[in-house]
């Protein structure tokens, strides 16, 4: 089966874009926390959130076009630190958003397709698509670009997730409980929501084989994909994790493993009561007793909902090249409700490890696992 | 074993008073649908891959004049604002109703949604990611869905192609002949989907069936911008 390298990529993070930045807001914040409010019109619209830096956040417009303006930037940048200067023949994107499209507030139309605007602009000419599976969307779109690439029907695959915070999430996930009063505690007894983050990330795909004639550097592979459903209930995870143990096992087995051969597991995490339960329940019963390092970045990072899973795709990365975890802030210890897991508190935990495995999760029950693997040029 | 089509069929369904607090699309009756096919096995892995089209751009004018009319989305139930107001939802709906436990994903790739949510679903059936696989879409105004269900059957192996093309309307003879090559021999390209076919499913559907009945076919799907995909389907030794 055709291996398929990472040889480029771009982020944009409330830490900025710069990786010291990056790794050291993960493992130790402090949290950027910034107040975002709604239009004058929507008083009522607003809450403390993990913002970009204002010089990185896309000049003021409706979201849609601001989501379109950074996608744009970040293909741009993942191309020229692959070498390109310009789109390669056949070259695809595979993007996870939940508000690219699906946030019209202040057009009088609906958002204009995303990816008829980027394919023009970028000189897309292979596959292209959004998946909409809301939290959960980057790593489904990041699996998608590895079909392709597996199928031989791209020769090179832009793939991750971006989005920003709008009105419409602020309003849906107030009126939906599901926002922390203060700072995020993913996996801790007192946790009560989680903080709306935004940003995302782009990596350019290819197979290995192609990457290493061609002389690129290969940074790490995605060497296993895996998809799963919790077919439960429209607003809360399954109890016992079913679609996350689904797509966990899924994505071990695509990459010729065992669970045994992973050494960190980036979680979904982002600090909900009702997801903790079911998370916590499927790592237990995918790593049995052994166990695995875990933490949740989001705690960090806070929840950019479709640019959520690519954000976290980064702190793999960078685990994989430190040869580091990176811990869970703001929590002291895993809440003794949930099912025992190797949560990683307090301070980042070095080790020797090849595999981590990243799992998303989505309103909705769609789950999606990736596993990402140390490339020759961190070795 | 091959890979084949158990299942497709419509309906209409009832669009409901505005605005929502109950279903816009009519659960019940998607349910109900999946019920009458009695090769959908539940226990079965089941993978669930939909076309999202135009459709997002209703949904999101609808969810955007309740949060401006009423100054929020507090008219909606939370249940109504994941399964109405996302456009994975109806089929996140479809999932829990029939315990579809497999991969799930909504493919927005404008006009190609379709044909980019069937090669999905053929390729996690080929991989073993899923056992049976739902492909399917709707359509807000009128109110309608559409289903397919793919699966393993007695059959000869189904095999398919993808290419994808861009700057054309048309399929270029060059793109339809590497897909004859692809395929091992000539293929049939089928007319355009009719103006009532649900995103092209019915188009790809017919497709299928005459894949499996031992023919070479090929589906073409383009969007305005030129973004173009071309199915070609065999069956038969």
């Amino acid at each position: 089966m055709t291996r398929i390298a990472i040889t480029g990529y771009a982020f944009v993070s409330p830490y900025g874009d710069d990786e010291a930045a990056f790794w050291q807001g993960i493992c130790h914040g402090p949290v950027p926390l910034s107040t975002w409010s709604a239009t004058p019109a929507f008083p009522d619209v607003s809450c403390q959130a993990a913002l970009l830096p204002p010089d990185l956040a896309p000049a003021s417009g409706p979201l849609s076009e601001r989501i379109v303006a950074l996608t744009e930037d970040l293909c741009l940048r993942t191309l020229s630190q692959a070498g390109f200067t310009a789109a390669p023949p056949g070259l695809g994107l595979a993007l996870g958003t939940l508000w690219g499209e699906h946030d019209g507030i202040g057009l009088d139309h609906p958002p204009a397709p995303l990816l008829g605007r980027l394919a023009t602009t970028l000189g897309l000419e292979g596959p292209m698509l959004t998946i909409s599976v809301a939290c959960a969307a980057g790593n489904a779109a990041m699996a998608w670009a590895c079909d392709r690439l597996r199928l031989g029907e791209a020769t090179m695959m832009l793939a991750g997730g971006v989005d920003l915070v709008g009105p419409l999430a602020v309003d849906a996930y107030s009126y939906l409980g599901t926002l922390t009063s203060s700072l995020p505690r993913p996996f801790a007894a007192d946790r009560d929501g989680f903080l709306l983050g935004e940003g995302g990330a782009i990596f350019l795909l290819e197979p290995w084989e192609q990457a290493m004639a061609a002389g690129r550097p290969i940074l790490a592979e995605i060497c296993g994909v895996g998809g799963g459903h919790d077919a439960d209930h429209p607003t809360r995870p399954a109890a016992d994790g079913r679609g996350a143990v689904g797509s966990m096992q899924r994505a071990i087995a695509d990459a010729g493993l065992t669970a045994a051969q992973i050494g960190y597991v980036n979680a979904h995490g982002p600090g909900t009561v009702a997801n903790d339960i079911g998370e916590t329940a499927a790592i237990a019963t995918v790593f049995g007793p052994e166990g695995v390092p875990v933490s949740s970045t989001k705690a960090a990072l806070g929840h950019a909902q479709g640019g959520a899973n690519a954000l976290e795709a980064i702190a793999c990365l960078l685990a994989l090249r430190q040869q580091t975890r990176p811990p869970t802030l703001h929590i002291s210890g895993l809440d003794p409700a949930l099912s025992p897991i190797d949560c990683i508190v307090g301070a980042p935990r070095p080790g020797h490890f090849s595999h981590v495995l990243s799992l998303a999760a989505s309103m909705g029950g769609a789950t999606w696992t990736l596993i990402f693997a140390r490339g020759p040029a961190w070795a | 074993m091959g890979i084949g089509l158990l299942q497709a069929g419509s309906l209409a369904t009832d669009p409901g008073p505005q605005p929502l607090k109950k279903a816009c699309l009519n659960a019940r009756q998607l349910v109900a649908l999946t019920a009458t096919w009695p090769e959908l096995e539940m226990g079965r892995l089941t993978g669930i891959y939909q076309a999202a089209g135009q459709e997002k751009g209703l949904v999101t004018q609808e969810l955007d004049q309740l949060f401006t009319t009423h100054g929020g989305l507090h008219l909606l139930s939370p249940v109504a604002m994941i399964g109405e107001y996302l456009p994975y939802g109806p089929f996140a709906r479809l999932a829990m109703a029939r315990q579809c436990l497999g991969p799930f994903a909504t493919h927005c790739g404008d006009e190609l949604s379709a044909a980019q949510a069937l090669t999905a679903a053929l390729a996690d059936l080929a991989a073993g990611r899923c056992e049976q696989a739902f492909v399917g879409g709707y359509r807000r105004q009128p109110g309608a869905v559409w289903l397919m269900l793919l699966g393993h059957q007695e059959a000869p192996p189904l095999r398919w192609q993808a290419r994808y093309t861009f700057g054309s309307q048309e399929p270029q003879p060059a793109d339809l002949g590497a897909l004859a090559a692809d395929l091992g021999r000539s293929v049939t390209l089928l007319p355009p989907a009719a103006s009532d076919d649900i995103l092209g499913l019915d188009r790809l559907a017919m497709a299928l069936r005459r894949a499996q009945a031992g023919e070479a076919v090929a589906v073409w799907q383009v969007t305005a911008d030129g973004r173009g995909l071309l199915v070609g389907l065999a069956g038969g030794a």
